[in-house]
């Protein structure tokens, strides 16, 4: 393992961001390793289940995307999921991202995300209130959350059950005078329950990507797309998929009457142009 | 006192023409088999006693001495029982009142066949191997058991006694008794249009349709990942519908795997279909691949020339699956054992289907997922990754949610009265043998018959680009990141697609369809 440098930042420190001092139970001190000039203005965290569908690995990767191509890091737990596509969007559009641990500074959990907790700390920073070494014990999870929303001008939950630790970040982000920000989903999936009733109870619905940077009091920056070379049967199958992201390449098949070669012509012209993105067999705006 | 008999081995599918020589000597009762003859012949001294004796003979009870020639190679299996006891019952001068054939003796009638205990004479594996070497080597009467007597009728031209008992052989060979004779017509069934069901009946998969369409048209091989109950199995098990008819050759070729394995059918000894093998998970590498303790064509032999298809595939033993991974490039099996090696064809095309995760529900629109991620990297992992280079065709399917929708499509748009091209069996056929067409030609001079086997070499040479395919297939390169291998499978998928369009120019359109097929990125990385 690489050896980095671990410090120490204590509340009494100037350098401690006081948009996080003044939330209930406050840290005390924070062991970090990395940069910690990007935690000085309020971020935006994106967090949800560990056991994301390829829907919530979507939403929460295009979100964050949006978001960092403005230059707004992302703040997120590193937990497996929809914690890991966050970090990842940030990490892609060259955007610092922050990683609070629910385990010692030095404990990297899960194993899969070796990886990313090195690119963090080499273009990001990574803090933990636990003392190095400490592993990963349930408990610490909901407690490490108040620090995600505590550093963050707005929570985004992408997927999360009724019952979650997700949940729990929206209540503390909410009892911190956070903004709460949900991605509905459909209303069978377990995924999207705790979501939909965030929404009910009145968080911020995303509904349009498009719509999503104003939604977050975000100003300018935006990526506008060229529809300018675009032929008619594509702009068809783009309207078609905004209207109904995760459609297969059979149901578009059906909505234009092509053949299946056809389509697969269209939907890759599409992509390769950056117009759409493909998960599998599904295809999203 | 001496005889022979002429008879034939077998060696993998390979028929050799060998002599069975005996000779009695006074001296202590003694029955010795040679001839570098495996355990298993010894066994049948036992099984020839008994059948001579309850046959109404008497076993001379001095030294007698069977040997097998040429003595260069094992030979194994139950066959020998009968050559071994004329050879012996002429040798001793069993049918007192005879006068015996001297085409016996010299070669102009062989025999085989496996004696119970009564000297009733059975069936044997491999029958057709070895008439075709006994064909080959100028022999043209075999006496054979009744039950083989359906695949010897492949063998064109051959006179074929077919017998019962070992009594009737010997009564013929001393001229007491004839033996009704047949000469095998060489085609006992003509082709009739094959069994396999139709893609018609799955409603909703289009995708899947066409892939495989491309991967049967260039013998590519596919991997299908999709929850379960979406149609996986039903697309496998129509792929070999939709390849050409097999040649009466290749017909032949498989029918003799088959008849070394013990499979034939005695109503359709010539196999008709392509086959299609499915083996379960559970399956042991040696009845996979072939060989173990008695090497007998495996699995992936009787899916020569047609289809090999595994589902669940992450649930076969990484073991077994590494072990395809030479059969698949060569196009055939090298079994090594205690008395040799043998060499079994295997030139299948693999199709395999798996779910996304462990439960299978994995971005599923209805059911949850209810793995964690590193649960699912686990499943994935265990696919090695050697062997998804060798397969080009990659899919994943949905749940059709909406049937109606579907049905709808088959009907075509009534108001602009644009319709669909069906796709059934037979319209997808039809691709796959304008395909094969073209790769017949293509590859006349070439030491491969099907795109999938394209090498980089001959990728160089055959799947030259136009200047916007080109700049088609840079863009798709740093967009996804793609490795030389992709690279090279899109190129060859590619080449299939245009060849299914009966096009030698492989153009910007072929490109862009054959996109779709690479590996999905978020199930492997
Ligand atoms: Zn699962």
């Amino acid at each position: 393992m690489k050896s980095l440098e671990c410090k120490i930042l204590k509340i009494t420190d100037e350098q401690y961001p006081a948009h996080l001092r003044n939330i209930p139970n406050a840290p005390q001190r924070l062991y970090y390793i990395g940069d910690l000039s990007i935690i000085q203005k309020p971020l935006y965290a994106i967090v949800g289940t560990r056991r994301a569908s390829p829907y919530g690995r979507w939403a929460a990767y295009e979100i964050g995307k949006r978001i960092a191509q403005c230059g707004i890091s992302i703040v997120s737990g590193m937990a497996e999921g929809i914690d890991t596509c966050g970090h990842r969007a940030c990490l892609d559009s060259g955007t610092p991202t922050v990683a609070v641990l629910g385990t010692g500074i030095d404990v990297i959990f899960p194993k899969s995300n070796t990886n990313l907790y090195y690119e963090i700390a080499e273009n990001g920073l990574i803090l933990s209130e636990y003392e190095p070494g400490v592993s990963g014990h349930a408990y610490n999870f909901p407690e490490r959350n108040r620090i995600v929303s505590g550093l963050s001008k707005a929570v985004i939950v992408v997927e999360g059950a009724y019952k979650s630790g997700s949940m729990i970040t929206a209540k503390l982000a909410l009892e911190q005078g956070r903004d709460v920000f949900a991605v509905p989903g459909n209303i069978n999936q377990p995924n999207s329950t705790g979501t939909n009733s965030l929404i009910y109870d009145g968080a911020g619905a995303i509904t349009d990507l498009n719509e999503l940077l104003p939604q977050l009091g975000i100003i300018g920056n935006q990526l506008t797309i060229s529809l300018a070379n675009c032929s008619k049967s594509e702009l068809e199958i783009l309207r078609i998929i905004k209207e109904a992201p995760g459609i297969t390449v059979e149901e578009l098949a059906v909505a234009i009457y092509e053949d299946i070669p056809t389509v697969l012509r269209l939907v890759n012209t599409l992509e390769l142009r950056g117009l759409l993105k493909s998960e599998g067999a599904k295809y999203f705006y | 006192m001496y005889a022979r008999v002429l008879t034939a081995s077998l060696i993998g599918l390979a028929g050799e023409k060998t002599w069975v020589e005996v000779d009695l000597e006074q001296g202590l009762p003694a029955f010795n088999v040679v001839g570098l003859v495996n355990q298993s012949i010894k066994e049948s001294r036992d099984r020839i006693k008994s059948a001579i004796a309850n046959c109404g003979f008497d076993f001379p009870l001095i030294r007698i001495t069977a040997n097998l020639t040429p003595a260069n190679r094992k030979k194994d299996g139950s066959h020998y029982d009968l050559p071994i006891a004329l050879a012996l019952l002429i040798a001793q001068d069993a049918a007192e009142t005879g006068e015996y054939d001297d085409a016996f003796t010299d070669g102009s009638i062989a025999c085989f066949g496996e004696l119970s205990l009564d000297g009733k004479v059975n069936k044997v594996d491999g029958a057709l191997s070895m008439l075709i070497e006994l064909k080959n080597s100028g022999v043209s009467a075999v006496i054979i058991p009744k039950g083989n007597l359906s695949e010897a009728m492949l063998v064109k031209g051959m006179m074929l006694y077919p017998v019962e008992t070992l009594t009737e052989v010997l009564e013929f060979a001393a001229r007491l008794k004839n033996i009704a004779s047949v000469e095998a017509d060489g085609n006992t069934n003509e082709y009739h249009e094959n069994s396999f069901p139709d893609f018609a009946d799955i409603k909703g998969q289009e995708f899947a349709k066409r892939a495989a369409e491309v991967a049967a048209a260039g013998m590519h091989g596919m991997l299908m990942v999709g929850p379960p109950g979406v149609g996986k199995s039903m697309i496998g098990k129509r792929i070999p519908g939709i390849m050409p008819a097999l040649s009466f050759q290749e017909r032949l070729d498989v029918t003799q795997i088959y008849s070394v394995a013990g499979l034939i059918s005695e109503k359709n000894p010539l196999l008709c279909d392509r086959p299609f093998r499915a083996p379960h998970h559970t399956i042991s590498a040696a009845a996979l691949i072939g060989g173990g303790g008695n090497p007998k064509p495996g699995e992936i032999s009787l899916a020569h020339n047609g289809v090999l298809f595994l589902d669940e595939f992450p649930e076969f033993s990484t073991h077994t699956i590494d072990m395809l991974r030479q059969p698949l490039e060569d196009g055939f099996v090298s079994i090594t054992r205690v008395n040799g090696k043998v060499e079994y064809p295997s030139r299948f095309m693999l199709v395999v289907a798996m779910n996304p995760c462990r439960c299978g529900y994995y971005g599923d629109s209805i059911k949850p997922c209810s793995c964690t991620e590193s649960d699912r990297q686990k499943y994935l992992g265990r696919i090695s990754g050697p062997l998804l280079d060798r397969i080009d065709i990659n899919i994943c399917m949905e749940r059709i949610v909406y049937k109606e929708l579907v049905e709808d499509y088959d009907f075509g748009n009534e108001k602009t009265n644009k319709k669909p091209r069906v796709i059934d069996s037979r319209a997808l056929r039809k691709g796959v043998e304008a395909a094969f067409a073209m790769q017949e030609a293509r590859y006349k001079g070439e030491p491969i018959n099907y795109n999938s086997q394209l090498t980089p070499q001959l990728i160089k040479k055959y799947c030259a680009l136009d200047e916007e395919s080109r700049a088609l297939m840079e863009t798709a390169f740093t967009k996804w990141n793609l490795s030389a291998r992709q690279y090279h499978r899109i190129l060859k998928v590619a080449r299939t697609i245009a060849d299914i369009d009966q096009s030698e120019q492989i153009k910007s359109d072929h490109i862009l369809e054959a996109l779709s097929y690479r590996m999905p990125e978020k199930y492997f990385k």
